[in-house]
This record gives C-alpha cells, sequence and structure tokens, in this order.
C-alpha cells in the first residue's frame, strides 16, 4: 500500500511540473503574439501616419499650384484688363490741348463737333495711362518703357491744340481744327481737314497732308512730303524725300531739299512769293498758262526747260565766271515773285494740266 | 528688373533720367539711390540735379533794365561770329557721359541757331540784291578782282577740301583766326557800293585768297564737329534703322557740299555756289541737331 501511495506521489511529482511548464509557454506564445500583434499595430499605424502625411503633402501642393495657377491668372487677368484696353469718355474743353505719345504703335485723331475725348485704346503689353484735366489731356504708355503694338483711337472737339509723339507707329488725323504738332521717327504722318497750323517733323516717316487752312510747316530727313489743298503758308524741308505740292493758294511757299526732288502745282498768287532750293533734285513747276510773276532761276549744272516763252532781259545772265545759268524772266502781268535754285537738278516749267 | 541691380556708375546715369522723372519703377529708385549713397561722385551728382529746380523755383523774376536787342542786333551786324565760346563757357560742364550730349546739344542749339540767323540774313539780304545787280556787276567787274577787296566764300585749299566736306576738314587754322582776331577788319553784311552782292566781304590783310574763306563756314564745320561728337555718343541709345537713315543723309549732304566747294573753287566769286554751300552747311548742322536731341530708342 505504501509504495502505492509511494508510486502515487512520485508519479504525481513526476507529473506535476508538466502543466506548470506547458502553461508557462502558452504565456511566453501569448506574449509573443501580443508583441507582434503591437508591432503589426505601430507598423500600420506608421504606415498610415507615412500615408496621412503623404496625401496631406499632395493635397498642400496641389492647393498651392492651385493657387499659383490662381494668382497667374489673375495676374494676367489684371495686367489684361490693366494694360490691354483703356476705353474711355470725358468732357473737355473744345480748345484744349490734348498730347498723345505712342512710343510703340499707330495713333488715329478724329476732330468731332462734341465738346468730348472719347479714347479706346489697346497695346498687346504696357499699361496705357490716360489724364485729363478738362483743358489738358494726355494719353502716353503708362511706363517711361512705352508699349507693343499699340493703337489709340481718340475722336476730340475739332478746336483742340493736339501734339503728337510716335515713333515706328503710323499717325491719321483728320477734322482737327486747332493747331496740330505731329513728330514721328519712322512712321508716317497722314492729316486730313486742318483747320490751323500744322507743323510736322519726321525722320523716315512720310507725310501727307490734304486740305490745310492754315500754315504747313514740313520737316522730314528721308520721308517724302505731300500737300494737297493747302491755302496758307508753307514751308518744307528735307534732305532726300520728294516734295509734292498740288492745288495750293498761298501766297508764301518755301520748299528745301538736298537730292529730293519737287512737284509745285498751284496758283501763283499776286505779290506771292515761291522759292524752290534744292541741291540735286529736280525743281518741276507747274503753272497756270496765265500766270503773271517775275521768275528767276538758278542752276549750276542743271537743265532749265520752259514751256513757257523766256525773254531775257538784257544783260548777263551767267552766274560769275562758271558754267551756271541764271535765268530771270517775266511771265505776264503780276508781282509774284518765282524762285528755282538748283546745283545740278533740272528745273522744268510746265503749264497747268499740260506734261513736257 | 534684375539687371538694374546693383547699379554700377554706368547703370546709375542711364536709370537717372527716369528716376529724375519720377518714372523709374520701385527697385530702380531704390537701386538708384543706393549707389548715390555708395558712389560720392554720383551722390554729388544727384544732389546737384535735385537742388537745381528748387533753387531755379527760388531765383527771383529778372526784367533787363533795359532793351538789349539793339545792343545784340549791332553785335550780329558787325559780324563777331565767334557765338558759341560764350554761350559754351555758360554752361555748367556735365561729370556724367548722359548729361553731357544733353548740355551739349542744348548749348550747340544756341550757338547753331545763332549761326543760322547770321546765313540766313546773309541768305535773305543777299537774293534780292544779286537779282538787282546782274547789269551792275557786268559793268562793274573791279569790286570782285580788286586785290584790297576779297569775296569771303572761298573755297579751302585742295589740301584741305580733299575730304568729304563733314566735319573732318575743319580746323582752318589760319583762316579762324583771321576771322576771330580781325573782328574790326569785316565789313558789315550788305550790298558793296558797287552794288554787288556778296555773302560776306571784308578786306584781308594778307591779300592772300587761299586764306580766305566762308566767316561761317569754320563756325560750321565746329558746329558739326561737335554735333557729329554728340551722335557718336548717343549712337548705340538709338535705333540702328534710325542711325542708318541718318548716317545715308549725312553722306547725301556730305556730297553735296563735297560738290559746292568744288564748284565754287572753281568760281569763287559766284554767290549763288556760296549760298548752295551754306543751304547744305545749315542742313547737316540741322540733321545732327535733330539727331544729338532724338529721343532714345524705346
Amino acid at each position: 500500500m505504501s509504495r502505492h501511495i509511494v508510486l502515487l506521489l512520485a508519479a504525481l511529482a513526476l507529473a506535476a511540473p508538466t502543466p506548470g511548464r506547458a502553461q508557462s509557454t502558452d504565456r511566453e506564445r501569448e506574449q509573443e503574439r501580443i508583441e507582434r500583434e503591437r508591432e503589426r499595430e505601430r507598423d500600420r499605424r506608421e504606415r498610415d501616419r507615412e500615408q496621412a502625411e503623404e496625401r496631406a503633402e499632395r493635397a498642400r501642393e496641389q492647393a498651392e499650384a492651385r493657387a499659383e495657377r490662381d494668382r497667374e491668372r489673375e495676374q494676367t487677368r489684371r495686367e489684361r484688363e490693366l494694360a490691354g484696353a483703356l476705353d474711355t469718355t470725358v468732357t473737355f474743353d473744345a480748345r484744349g490741348t490734348v498730347n498723345v505719345s505712342c512710343p510703340g504703335g499707330d495713333v488715329i485723331v478724329t476732330g468731332t463737333a462734341r465738346n468730348q475725348i472719347v479714347v479706346k485704346a489697346r497695346t498687346e503689353r504696357g499699361a496705357i495711362r490716360f489724364a485729363s484735366s478738362g483743358g489738358n489731356a494726355t494719353l502716353e504708355p503708362a511706363a517711361s518703357r512705352g508699349c507693343n503694338d499699340a493703337h489709340f483711337e481718340l475722336s476730340v472737339p475739332a478746336g483742340v491744340h493736339l501734339v503728337t509723339n510716335t515713333w515706328s507707329g503710323s499717325l491719321r488725323v483728320s477734322g482737327v481744327k486747332g493747331e496740330i504738332d505731329a513728330h514721328a521717327q519712322s512712321g508716317d504722318v497722314d492729316v486730313r481737314d486742318a483747320g490751323d497750323d500744322v507743323e510736322v517733323e519726321t525722320l523716315s516717316g512720310d507725310v501727307t497732308i490734304q486740305g490745310a487752312s492754315g500754315a504747313v510747316n514740313v520737316h522730314t530727313v528721308s520721308g517724302d512730303i505731300s500737300l494737297t489743298g493747302g491755302r496758307g503758308t508753307v514751308e518744307m524741308e528735307t534732305v532726300s524725300g520728294d516734295i509734292e505740292l498740288r492745288d495750293v493758294v498761298s501766297s508764301q511757299v518755301r520748299t528745301n531739299s538736298t537730292s529730293g526732288d519737287l512737284t509745285f502745282a498751284g496758283a501763283i498768287v499776286n505779290a506771292g512769293r515761291y522759292q524752290f532750293e534744292t541741291h540735286s533734285g529736280e525743281l518741276r513747276l507747274e503753272l497756270p498758262a496765265n500766270v503773271g510773276a517775275e521768275l528767276s532761276l538758278s542752276t549750276f549744272s542743271g537743265e532749265i526747260d520752259s514751256a513757257f516763252p523766256i525773254t531775257l532781259t538784257p544783260g548777263a545772265h551767267g552766274i560769275g565766271a562758271s558754267q551756271a545759268k541764271k535765268l530771270t524772266f517775266s511771265l505776264g502781268q503780276g508781282s509774284a515773285r518765282i524762285i528755282a535754285e538748283t546745283f545740278s537738278g533740272d528745273v522744268t516749267l510746265t503749264k497747268t494740266g499740260r506734261r513736257p | 528688373m534684375s539687371v538694374y541691380m546693383p547699379l554700377d556708375c554706368d547703370g546709375f546715369a542711364a536709370a537717372l533720367a527716369d528716376y529724375l522723372e519720377g518714372d523709374a519703377p520701385d527697385a530702380v529708385r531704390a537701386a538708384v539711390e543706393a549707389h548715390a549713397e555708395e558712389c560720392a561722385e554720383c551722390g554729388a551728382l544727384l544732389a546737384d540735379l535735385q537742388a537745381i529746380p528748387v533753387q531755379a523755383a527760388a531765383l527771383p523774376a529778372l526784367t533787363p533794365s533795359r532793351d538789349l536787342w539793339s545792343g545784340i542786333a549791332e553785335r550780329i551786324d558787325a559780324r563777331v561770329l565767334p557765338l558759341e565760346r560764350p554761350a559754351a563757357r555758360t554752361i555748367v560742364p556735365a561729370r556724367r557721359s548722359w548729361a553731357r550730349p544733353a548740355v551739349a546739344a542744348a548749348a550747340l542749339v544756341v550757338a547753331t541757331a545763332g549761326i543760322t540767323y547770321v546765313a540766313t540774313r546773309a541768305r535773305y539780304e543777299e537774293m534780292p540784291a544779286a537779282t538787282a545787280s546782274l547789269p551792275a556787276r557786268s559793268t562793274a567787274p573791279e569790286s570782285v578782282t580788286s586785290p584790297r577787296q576779297q569775296v569771303a566764300v572761298v573755297t579751302p585749299p585742295p589740301s584741305q577740301s580733299g575730304g568729304n566736306g563733314s566735319g573732318t576738314t575743319m580746323g582752318q587754322p589760319g583762316a579762324q583766326r583771321t576771322v576771330e582776331k580781325t573782328p574790326a577788319a569785316v565789313a558789315p553784311l550788305g550790298r558793296s557800293p558797287s552794288g554787288t552782292a556778296q555773302l560776306v566781304r571784308r578786306e584781308t590783310r594778307r591779300g592772300d585768297a587761299d586764306s580766305v574763306m566762308s566767316a561761317t563756314e569754320p563756325l560750321y564745320d565746329r558746329e558739326i564737329l561737335k554735333l557729329r561728337t554728340i551722335m557718336k555718343s548717343r549712337r548705340s541709345m538709338l535705333d540702328p534703322k534710325t542711325v542708318a537713315v541718318l548716317e545715308q543723309s549725312i553722306a547725301v549732304i556730305d556730297s553735296a557740299i563735297a560738290q559746292s566747294r568744288s564748284a565754287l573753287a572753281k568760281d569763287p566769286a559766284s554767290g549763288f555756289l556760296a549760298n548752295q554751300l551754306n543751304h547744305s552747311l545749315e542742313k547737316k548742322v540741322e540733321l545732327l541737331r535733330t539727331a544729338a536731341m532724338l529721343p532714345a530708342r524705346t
């Protein structure tokens, strides 16, 4: 019996640690599982956080890009709005002064019967500034650097004094009855129906004036000059541009060129003075058949050709000892004086309506 | 904008005009001011330029105590011609390269306007006289050939007229000196007792025809040389097309001047040829003056 007890006890003793060990292994396993679980959880959280951060970053970038795009779009819009266009109407003194300056573009000015200025100005780039104090208005580029591909269109009270500065663009003025002062470089100047004095200066731009009641004073370097329908004093000067005067009724005309030709077809007013000078250009004078004037034609080496009979007054008609010719003679009855001087250009007199 | 910053002296000079006009963008204004603080010379220039309008505004309005024109007209009639020297002296010398052409151009406008006045006056007074006196001239040729009286408008000797007639022919020292040192010998403009019209008439002490030339010509030549210098310095500021137009036109005028001079050498008595030469010289001065005043390219 006691052996049985001993055996039982021994068996128990042997059996007893086994469940303890098993229990301990389970705990460890559990522990490990939890650890793994925690780790996975940490990883997941980490991943989530990273993903969230990435998403946030992307969102932020997108937002920034969007904002940038919006800003650019807004700036472009503002620039276009500010620079590209100016439409305005202001009341203005009928005899005020309007200054227009357009370094890179065309200008059109029209005189109207209304006492207001209507401005329609466009530029491809560069803002426009228009300021008016009621009697003095200025339309010009806002920046000193100028504007590109501009197109300025204004209607102004007909009686204003117009002052323009253009560079390569053209200027067209019509119906302005006040004084006109136009300065251009290579751009052409076209003036119609001027009512007062017109003064134009260009470098290489051509000048065309049709209808001018006041004095016309034009200076160019190489630009051609054409005046049709001038009624006031005419003074024109150029280096190599051609000068053409048609339907001019004026008592005082003076032209001067170095190599440019001159064509004059107009009235010879009693007591008027007409003086045409050139170095190597040709002088073509179309005079009315009944012209009354004392003429004085001088040339050093050019030819003199006249459709009018020339009756020379007695005396020498050479100039000094050289080959130069000077012819002084009268046509009809009248006290006008016509003086034509060339160095090497020809002088041709024709009767109005007939070509040589 | 970055091209303006930081500014050196040349950049400062280039931006100065806009700055003074109030047209410079803020960045440029700042750069100009910064440079003016750094550089004593530019700073002094800026201070001077800013002070001018202020001081000018403070000046009292002056009324001349008597009519000065009669005195001025008398002096012009007396052919005392070195106009441009006193005019140039009254101008404060400019320190910067940009200012020099502008100031010089302004001075030359004054000087050349005087010459233009003298030359055109001569021309207009000469013209009716020439026509009216043609028969008289044929009967009184001695007035032209008199050893004591020389027509002043004569081409320079071949050695000096060989050029193209541009400013390079300037400096006929002998003739120039004669004009300046013997103003009393220069007779007033007008017709001679014989009625022969001459642009400028005077007695020469040497009686040497070669040493005599147009009283206005050395002045023209000096102006041309100065304006040429201005134009050269402004060349880069102008549009190349503009420069081309100017150069071509100057060539046209130079050829006219050369032709007139050569014709005048053969016929020194011709008032007509002298006139032609004066026209061309005047035109050249005008053209160069225009070039000096042209706005810079935009």
